[in-house]
Formats: structure tokens, sequence, C-alpha cells
């Protein structure tokens, strides 16, 4: 039988694989820890050592004090560092105190809800106490409702819940809204964009209607590391926050190895599949009894690799068991697979990004990552999974051809020493502020001087009264209408008019798997779209356009659709401007008129143009705001090279943009226009893809010089010579973009800039 | 960028819905709505209540028993309140140890469907019997401010809500008055207990493979045979009275009141009309109506009662149609532990060619099984039933998995009984 190799042979291997183009060792990092704050209760101390702990966490210990003192507050910790110990523990003493307190928590997903609930009741069960703790989402039985409602110590919820099903039937709540003293809100980093700015919202209703039963909560939130998380926690929540970034967990020593496929073709400088490669990788860390965690990014990829994974496992003797991990399993399957990890029998997990999300799983010996998932912040989450208490932790990312991961992977310095995103959100979107006015009102009428947490709601009430929505009477607002405001009102997505998909695979089961607005469906849900959804492939068989359903089959392809749309953009007003002799910079409202024309089908991996379709959709407006880029000087840009190269720089700033405002590439848009209407010069907007903005437009003006310098090092040091989808992209017809023109106009625009300061 | 300005940018985007009537009407002023509220309560023949700065509207009318609703006069009531005395049936409408007078018929307008603390209730009704009269007495809201005098008049009026006769009470209007009053709750009263006879349950055990919908307005034509005279329909209701609100007048609503009143009339003649069903007294009830009724005393486990209303039905041929009278026969039949006799019906059943529902055979199977001890004929039948099973459509996924696995687990039992003997 074959000798296993132990971790540092592994290493060692791999140090000489040429392939590695970067290795980083992250030191050690021993734990610090304090004893337990002297007024934590008994029976809580009691609990914890019976779990074998006898000290806090540096951080915990600062949470709970600073929660006890009934200050708001952020934790930011990496993965596996005991953050539900941050909120968890304070709560606990406060009911322990007050059998009255009431807390109400707040997981983006139901999954992470049953989870957090299994967690606290073995908690609760080690204390020997009587309290309450549920979860109350749309799977629970209408005859523990009731009970929830009245006696429920803590709620697990997620936020539409909380919009849809509590906030408007407060009434029925009144013995949580009179005691609340925590909100707890999980998973911060993941309330950003048009959700985050929905969620923003909600939980002004909600501190509206704590305020009318007469508490004040708490804001206790934890988030994975972004660049702000003070500044969106406190954003987000309308009250201020206390950081506390001390994280006290131990972490071993771990190497984060950067990994790029061979080049296969050198002309079109197309690599290896990163599949394939992990593939290997993960063969040869199972095969030497190393536990493994492999991202991919599409659950397709995922069976794939799980396929081939546990086929080469099938002849062994000790077969070791390789799962699957996604989302939609059940807190009983999660526990199984860590109960399996744990104890051995289980050697590989292959999961999407689905686990990105504060799932539990425990921690692996080895890390890989299939793609870079997007960004700084996701990464190091998944890195994260990597890192058992007793032994060297090996991450790695193997990239794919894609710009960004091809940016990131020849560029470490920018991956390990630039900061993670931000989340941004805009909770004064007029959009999304007036339709949770009138779940407020809806909810509670509004005094005549009262304000929406500080927003003045004097001109929405007008309108809305103007609308026969409000109606003015005693000097109150009172909501006057037969609908139920919350209904027509989805968080996850855009405002008016959302089209409904409809998954009809399985006949006479048909059922809702999601929504999307107008604008957003005319790209991704026309016909013979492949739509996806948590994961999982869809493809589009009918879209009723006027009736606002898409009808979709799930499908297993190896491809995805990209649609054109022609867009027509009008400049309404400028915010913000800045002018050079060459170049105009702006920010300000636009209105995006929008035709869907045709659509390609490309394949996953080679990105390769595989088909195409028209598209038969009638012309969509919509204001939102934009940033703009205009060249002013008529000589240089123009002609076919100029078109050309405008599309390449599209291209680049399309995927390179979100990396600096943390959003989905589908979030912000990007479209070059040959003679933009307001000025007559060549210009790329970068616009939100919300009507009204979402501050990833602004943000973008804001930090303009670092994305057009960010772009340039994209483009040149990429090894293609005039263009290769990694870099600026090829057209329909597989003609490059023009790569040197595109070098020059970047230099000339962070030269320009230079020059000036 | 000011709001307004957003505001008409964004018109378009914002999610609200299409104006019936685009003109604008200007708030009025206080003094003057409060004037012409008042000149409708003159109009309404309501009076006036008030409490602090607050007022509603009361009216009452005075409808003598004797008055014909549809078919039958009001009056019937007595005969039926006192059927409930004499005879030995326990029904959740019974009325036994009740009077007549102790019944209070309630039926609310609302501003919307939705129970949640958004949507009001403008009109609180409720009828009782005084001598010869059924007083109904109407309190109504004359704008949004003013719940605390509505909540404080109604609840200082009516002290006794235990015998509440409502359609669909439970579900919508009982939450509705809870949630209101929980925003006034220091203003007024406290909410007495509540219970009640709920007549939608009722009805829909009767009449609901009859018709789409068992609304009250289908009831009534159909059962009763009242027509009403110029009715504004339920769901016009919150309309004309958000209309009300901006101008008011006694024309916008006198319909509303109109509307509610014959509910509250309609909820009388009906419970006396159910309650003569369910003692077989002065009506035939058609076969459909006994069916429902035996199979409503058997989900109340009185078995016997079942059989009995069972025996009303005319000697009938065994179809497919009727079927279901000689099955549900056989099953109050086992309940009441008359096996052998309940045996020989399920056998009939089970050999009609046409049988579809492996639950006869199963039946069989069970009382072959446990009863009889003869386990090659249950064999026999739960064989039967696992081959219909296997062409049965029409049951969901989950129900044919488990239906499945216990026929599995039978025919593994009765196999391996037969092997031991």
């Amino acid at each position: 039988m074959k000798v296993r190799k132990n971790m540092s042979e592994l290493l060692d291997e791999l140090k000489r694989n040429p392939n590695v183009v970067h290795w980083e060792t992250i030191p050690e990092q021993s734990a610090k820890t304090v004893d337990f704050p002297l007024q934590m209760h008994d029976k809580l101390v009691q609990a914890l050592y019976k779990r074998g702990i006898r000290q806090l966490y540096t951080h915990q210990a600062d949470a709970f004090s600073t929660a006890i003192n009934g200050e708001h507050l952020v934790t930011v910790t990496p993965t596996a560092s005991g953050k539900t110990f941050c909120y968890n523990l304070p709560v606990l003493q406060s009911i322990l105190e007050n059998h009255h307190t009431r807390a109400l928590y707040l997981f983006p997903t139901k999954a992470l809800a049953q989870d957090q609930k299994s967690e606290m009741n073995d908690m609760i069960e080690e204390m020997g106490v009587a309290i309450n703790s549920y979860t109350y989402d749309g799977d629970t039985p209408g005859s523990i409702r009731q009970k929830i409602r009245k006696a429920g110590h803590i709620v697990m919820t997620n936020p539409d819940m909380l919009h849809s099903a509590i906030l408007p039937h407060h009434t029925k709540w009144v013995s949580l809204f009179e005691n609340l003293r925590y909100v707890v809100i999980d998973e911060l980093h993941t309330y950003r964009g048009v959700f985050g700015s929905h969620v923003a919202n909600v939980i002004r209703r909600l501190k509206r209607i704590a305020a009318y039963y007469g508490s004040h909560p708490t804001f206790i939130c934890t988030s994975a590391t972004i660049a702000n998380p003070k500044e969106h926690a406190e954003y987000l929540t309308g009250t201020t926050m206390k950081l506390i970034a001390n994280n006290g967990a131990p972490s071993v020593k771990k190497h984060f190895i950067f990994y790029n496929p061979p080049v296969v073709n050198q002309t079109l400088n197309i690599r290896r599949s990163a599949s394939l490669e992990v593939r290997e990788l993960a063969k040869t860390f199972l095969e030497n009894d190393v536990q493994t965690i492999v991202f991919a990014r599409s659950r397709t990829r995922v069976e794939i690799l799980l396929n081939y994974l546990q086929s080469m496992n099938a002849g062994r003797k000790e077969r070791a068991a390789i799962r699957a991990y996604r989302g939609g399993y059940l807190p009983s399957e999660r526990r199984e697979i860590e109960r399996g990890l744990r104890n051995g029998e289980i050697k590989g997990v292959v999961s999407t990004n689905a686990l990105e999300l504060g799932v539990d799983i425990g921690e692996l010996e080895a890390c890989i990552l299939t793609g870079y998932p997007g960004s700084v912040a996701s990464t190091w989450q998944q890195a994260g999974r990597a890192g058992r208490r007793d032994d060297e932790a090996v991450i790695v990312l193997v990239a794919t051809s894609n710009p960004m991961d091809q940016y990131i992977i020849h560029h470490p310095d920018y991956f390990f020493h630039r900061n993670p995103e931000e989340a941004r959100i805009n909770p004064d979107n007029i959009i999304i502020l007036v339709d949770h006015i009138k779940c407020a009102a809806y909810e509670l009428p509004f005094h005549e001087h009262e304000t929406f947490d500080g927003i003045d709601i004097h001109d929405i009430c007008t309108y809305l009264s103007d609308q026969d929505v409000l109606h003015f009477s005693s000097g109150r607002w009172f909501w006057m209408n037969d609908a139920f405001p919350a209904n027509n009102i989805s968080l996850r997505s855009a405002a008016q008019d959302n089209v409904v998909i409809i998954d009809q695979t399985h006949t006479g089961h048909n059922r809702v798997i999601g929504e999307m607005d107008r604008f957003g469906a005319m790209t991704m849900l026309h016909e013979e779209a492949i739509y996806m959804h948590q994961g999982e492939q869809y493809q589009v068989e009918t879209l009723d356009w006027d009736e606002k359903k898409a009808f979709v089959r799930k499908v297993d392809v190896n491809y995805y659709t990209d649609a054109n749309l022609a867009v027509q953009l009008d400049v309404l007003e400028v915010d913000k401007i800045s002018e050079e002799a060459l170049i105009e910079r702006a920010y300000g409202d636009v209105s995006v008129r929008a035709k869907a024309t045709l659509f390609k089908k490309i394949r996953f991996e080679t990105h390769d143009n595989i088909g195409w379709g028209p598209i038969h959709l009638p012309e969509e407006e919509m204001h939102t705001s934009s940033a703009w880029i205009s060249f002013k000087d008529k000589q240089t840009f123009a002609g076919k090279e100029a078109e050309n190269a405008l599309l390449g720089l599209s291209h680049l700033l399309k995927h390179a943009a979100p990396l600096f405002v943390m959003c989905d590439v589908s979030d912000l848009e990007v479209v070059p226009m040959i003679k933009a209407p307001h000025n007559g010069h060549a210009t790329i907007f970068l616009y939100d893809k919300y009507p009204g903005g979402i501050g990833l437009s602004e943000r973008i003006y804001e930090k303009m010089d670092v994305l057009l310098r960010e772009v340039y090092q994209m483009a040149v040091s990429c090894r293609c010579e005039s263009g290769c989808p990694s870099c600026i992209g090829t057209d329909l017809e597989g003609e490059a973009h023009g790569k040197q023109t595109i070098i020059k106009w970047l230099k000339t625009l962070i030269g320009d800039k230079h020059y000036v300061s | 960028m000011s709001l307004k300005k957003q505001l008409e940018r964004y018109k378009k985007h914002l999610n609200t819905p299409e104006k019936a009537n685009p003109e604008k009407s200007p708030h009025a002023p206080n003094d003057r709505l409060t004037r012409a509220v008042k000149e409708a309560a003159h109009a309404l023949g309501a009076e006036l209540r008030t409490l602090d700065e607050q007022m509603i509207l009361v009216r009452k009318t005075r409808v003598p028993l004797t008055a014909l609703h549809g078919r039958r006069p009001l009056k019937d009531i007595f005969q039926a309140v006192s059927l409930w005395q004499t005879g030995q049936i326990r029904h959740p409408l019974s009325a036994k140890g009740l009077n007549a007078q102790d019944l209070l018929f309630f039926d609310t307008e609302t501003t919307g469907l939705s129970s949640g603390a958004g949507h009001m209730i403008f009109l609180l009704g409720c009828g009782a019997i005084h001598g010869d009269e059924l007083i109904i007495t109407q309190y109504f809201l004359p704008g949004p401010g003013h719940e605390a005098a509505f909540y404080y008049h109604f609840l200082s009026d009516v002290k006794d809500l235990s015998n509440l006769v409502t359609f669909n009470g439970k579900a919508f209007d009982w939450p509705r008055v809870k949630t209101r009053v929980a925003f006034v709750r220091d203003a007024v009263p406290h909410l007495p207990a509540f219970g009640h006879f709920d007549l939608l349950h009722a009805s829909r055990r009767l009449w609901k493979n009859q018709w789409d919908s068992v609304r009250l307005s289908v009831v009534e034509e159909n059962i009763l045979g009242f027509h009403r005279q110029n009715d504004i329909p339920g769901h016009m209701a919150p309309f004309l009275y958000f209309e009300f609100l901006k101008s008011p007048k006694a024309s916008l609503v006198e319909g509303i009141f109109r509307h509610n009143a014959d509910d509250i009339k309609t909820l009388l003649s009906l419970y006396s009309h159910l309650t003569h069903l369910i003692h077989f007294h002065n009506i035939d009830p058609h076969d459909d109506e006994i069916f429902a009724l035996a199979r409503w005393s058997y989900a109340l486990g009185e078995y016997a009662t079942a059989l009995d209303m069972l025996d009303q039905v005319e000697a009938i041929t065994l179809t497919p149609d009727t079927a279901r009278f000689v099955r549900l026969r056989a099953d109050c039949l086992k309940k009441v532990g008359k096996l052998k006799e309940a045996l020989e019906i399920y056998k009939t059943l089970a050999g009609q060619p046409w049988v579809e529902d492996p639950a006869v055979l199963i039946e069989c199977a069970k009382l072959y099984e446990h009863f009889s001890k003869d386990f090659e004929q249950a064999l026999y039948y739960a064989e039967k039933a696992h081959q219909l099973l296997l062409k049965k459509t029409g049951m969901s996924p989950e129900r044919l998995h488990k239906v499945k696995l216990d026929i599995q687990k039978r025919l593994n039992r009765l196999r391996e009984k037969i092997n031991v003997s």
C-alpha cells in the first residue's frame, strides 16, 4: 500500500509545482482570552463549563459587557471564531436576570435561523432553565405560532417575515414588543444593495413599533470582514455603534496559495479549466487523508466535482465519504456532515458559495477555491473554513480565465494588502422609502409631526394621500386603502411590477421560486434564458410580459446566457462633476431606456459563444443614478478603433467595478456610448440597476481614480497581445477590442489626474 | 434633490394603485366635516354618542319577528332554540340551556380583508331579540380617529359576548375586534370572553359540494329563499367608506347599513334553518344534506346519531354515486362495534367492479385480520388494495408514499402470519 504523505510533504510538493504563482504564509495566532465577567449568571457559567469552556475570547467578553450596558455593537470576526456567543451570552444573561426579557434574531435565511435555534436550544438545555427559543418563518406550523407570539423569549426569523408577517400584525406580538431588549442582526454584510436598503427601512419600522410599546432595543450585529462594518451597521440600524474587532480566537499557521492553470492555447491565451485543476488538487489531498473543502461557483460544478471525487474513492478499502453541501440542506443533514467531519467518516466536502454564510460545519485542513469568489470579503470567509486547531492549514485559490481572477492571481499584493470591500446601501432611495412609509402607516398612523427615524415624511404622506392611500384626520395620517401593502413589496428584489418566476419542473406542482424587476427580467428572464436560482439552472420556457410571469424548468446545461441590451441614456441632472482637459467625470440622475435585442449562449469555463437568439420585448424606461466618464478629445476618441476600445474598456470596468462597491455584477450596469446625448462625447456610464439608485454609482464616482488605476493594471498585466476573455473581452465574432488603444487611453486617464494632483 | 421633486420624477416607479378618480379632493376643514357627519347621522336616523373629543353614530332598527326573511318568518328562532332543549344531540351549534334572547347575531364591515394592524372595522352590527322584535344595533365609525369612542360604546352596551352567532366570525370578525381594541385598550372596557356559533363552518359542511364558494349571499338565496333589494356588494363597502371619509354623506353609506342589517337577519334565519335540519324537524333534507349531516355527526363521534340519520335515506341501490352512504354506514357500524355487519358492507363495496378507493379494501383486510382472524382473506384484500394503489392518481406524492408503505407493512405481516400458521 502506498504510504500517505503528511501535510509538510504535500506542501513541499506544491512548492515545486510550476503553476503555483504566489505563496503567502499567514503566521499562527494564539488565543487571547479573559476570565468570565463577574456579573455573568451562575447558570451561564455552568453551561459553559459543561462545554469545557473556562474563559471567553476577548471579543466575546467585550461584546458581553457592551451589550449588557445597552450599547449597540457590531462585531467583526473571521469564520469560526465563536461569534454566536457575542449575542447569545448577553441575551441569555438578560433573560436569566429578568424572565420577561425578549430578543429578536434576524438571519438572512431560514436555514441559518434553524441552525441557530438548535445551537441555542442545546445551550438552554445545558442551563436547565425554561427559556423558549423558536424560529418563526413560513414553515412554522399555525398551531405553535400563538405560543411563539406570547411566550417566545427568543424569536429567530428573517427580515422578510418581520416585514410581512410580524410588523403588520404587531398587536398579536404585544409581549415581544413591550419587552424587546435585544435585536440581533447576524451576517450584517449580507444586507447590502437593494436588499440592504429595504432591510434598513424594515428596521426603521421595527424601531417605531417597539417605541410605540415603550421599548428601545439594543442592536447586536455580527459581520464578516468588510471595509466599513461600523458605518454600515450604523446606516442599517440608524444607531450609533461600538465596533468590536479585537478577535481573540486562535488560528493556526496558514498557507495561502495562488494557483494559475497552465495556458493551453497561446494565441487566444486560454488556460486549462480550473475545475480540472481543482479535481487533481483535491484528489491529492484526499488520497493523503487531508480533510478538504472545495468551493465551486455553481451547483452543477459541485455535482460534477463530487461525482469525480467519489468515483476516485470507490476502490479504496477504508472508503472515505465525500459529501456535497449546498443551499437547502436541513439542519439534521448538516449535523450529520459536521459529525462525520469530526469523527473522520467524511473526508471531503464540495460546496457552493452558499456555505459562505455562517453555517458552521467546523474547520478542515485544506480549502480549495474554484475561481476567485468575487470579493476579498468572500474569499477570506471561504478560506476561513481551513484551520483545524492542531495542524497547519492550506488554502489554494485556483484561477479561471475570468478577468477578475487573472488580475487577482497576478496581483497578490492587491489581494493581501487591500481592505475588503465596502457594503453600500441607500435607505433613502425614494422608491424603497415610499414603499416602507406605506407599510409603516399601515402598522401605525403617522402623527403630523412625526419623522421616520429622522426622515421628514410630510411630503411623502401628502403624496400618498393624493393617491388615496392615506387619509389625514385628527392630526394623523391613517392607512385608508383595502390593500395590504407588505404583500406587494418584496425585500429581495426591485420595486414595481415584478415578474414572478414560476418553476414548472414538476407538472401539477408549480411553485413560485422568486421574482425580478421588469428591467432585470428583460435580460435575465427572456425566453430561452438560463436563470440561476440558488445555484440551480432553470431555462425560461415562456415569459408572459403582460401577466408578469416567467415559467421556468430545471435544466442541466454547460452554458449560461447573456443578453444584449440596447440602451439609451439621457442625463437628467448632474449632481457632481470634475472636469479636466480631456476627461469629464460626473455623477447624477439619468434616464435609462432599454430594449433587449438578442442573447448569446456562453459556455462555462471557456466563455465560448455557442449560440444566440432574438428577444422580442417592449422598451422599458427607468430613472436611476449613474457615474460616467466622458472623453472629450474628439481627435483621439473617434473611429472604429475607438469604438472597439470603448467596448473593451467597458468590459474591464464591468468586472472591476463590483470589486469596489461589494455588489453583484448584476446590480451595476456599464454602458458605453460613442456619442452621449448630453455632451456629444464618447462616454462610459456605470449606473445602479435599480430605480432611484442604491448608492453604488455614487461610490464609484468617489473612487474613480483607484478604479481606473486598477483597471489599467488589469489591462497591462494580461499576457495576451491584443485582448482576450481574461482582460478586455472579445466581441461576438471573437475579434479583440484594441488592447493597445485602451492602455493608451487609460494612461491618459490616470496621467491626467496625476498631472492635476 | 428635494423629496417633492424626487416624487415627481420617480412617480411611475412608485408602486401605488391606479386611482379611480384623478381629481384632487382637498381636505375639508375639521368643523365642516363634523357638521357633515352630524347631518349624515340625522339622515340615517342614527344617534350621536361621544367620548371626550370623539364621536360615533349608533342606529337602532326594530324588526318585528313576524316578518318573513326569505321563505320563513324570523320567529322560527324560538322553535329552533327549544329543539336544542328537548333533544339529546350534542353539537357545536347546540343552544342547550339558552334562551333565544341570549343569542347575539354579529357582523362587521371593514376597510380591508387582511387581519393586520392597518385595516379597521367601521361598522359593528349586532342583533338581539327583545320581546317580539329583533333589535339591530349598528355602531358606525365616522373617521379613523374615533375608535376609542367606537369600542367604548360597543363594549359598554354589549356586556356578554359568549353566545355570538357569526358567519366566519372566529377567523374574521373576532380577530379584527381584538386587534382594534388593542389600540385603544386603555380607554375602553375589557373585552369579555368570547364564545360563538360559526355558521360558515356548518354551511361548508352541508353545501360546499354544491357551490363554488359558500358565501352568505349564496346560502341565503339558495337555502333561505331571500333575495336582497339594491344590495351593496361587500367588496364595495371600503371604497364607499373612503369616499365618506372625504365628504361625509348619508347616501354613501346607507347601503352599507342596509347590507349589514340584512346579514344579521340572515344569520338569525340561517341559525334557525340549520337547527331544524340537524333535528330533521319540519324540514325534509335532501340526500346530500343527510349525508353531510351524518358525516358531521360521525366526525363529532356521534356514531349512533349518524346511523339514525342514514336511516332517513330511502332504500338505495348501490351505484358509484350512492356508495358514499353505504360506506359511511359501514364506518359507523365499525365504530359502534358491529364489526360483522361492517365487514359485510365493506365486502359488498369491495366486490363492485367500479370500486376505486383502496381504503375499502384495506378496511376488509383489517377486519379479516383482526376480527375474523382469516389471514388468507386479509391478504387477498390487501393485495387487491396494493394493485389499486399502483393505478391510483390524484393523491399527493407524500400521501401516496405513506399509504403504500402502510400496505407494504400489512402485506409483510400477513405473509408472515400465514407462514407461521
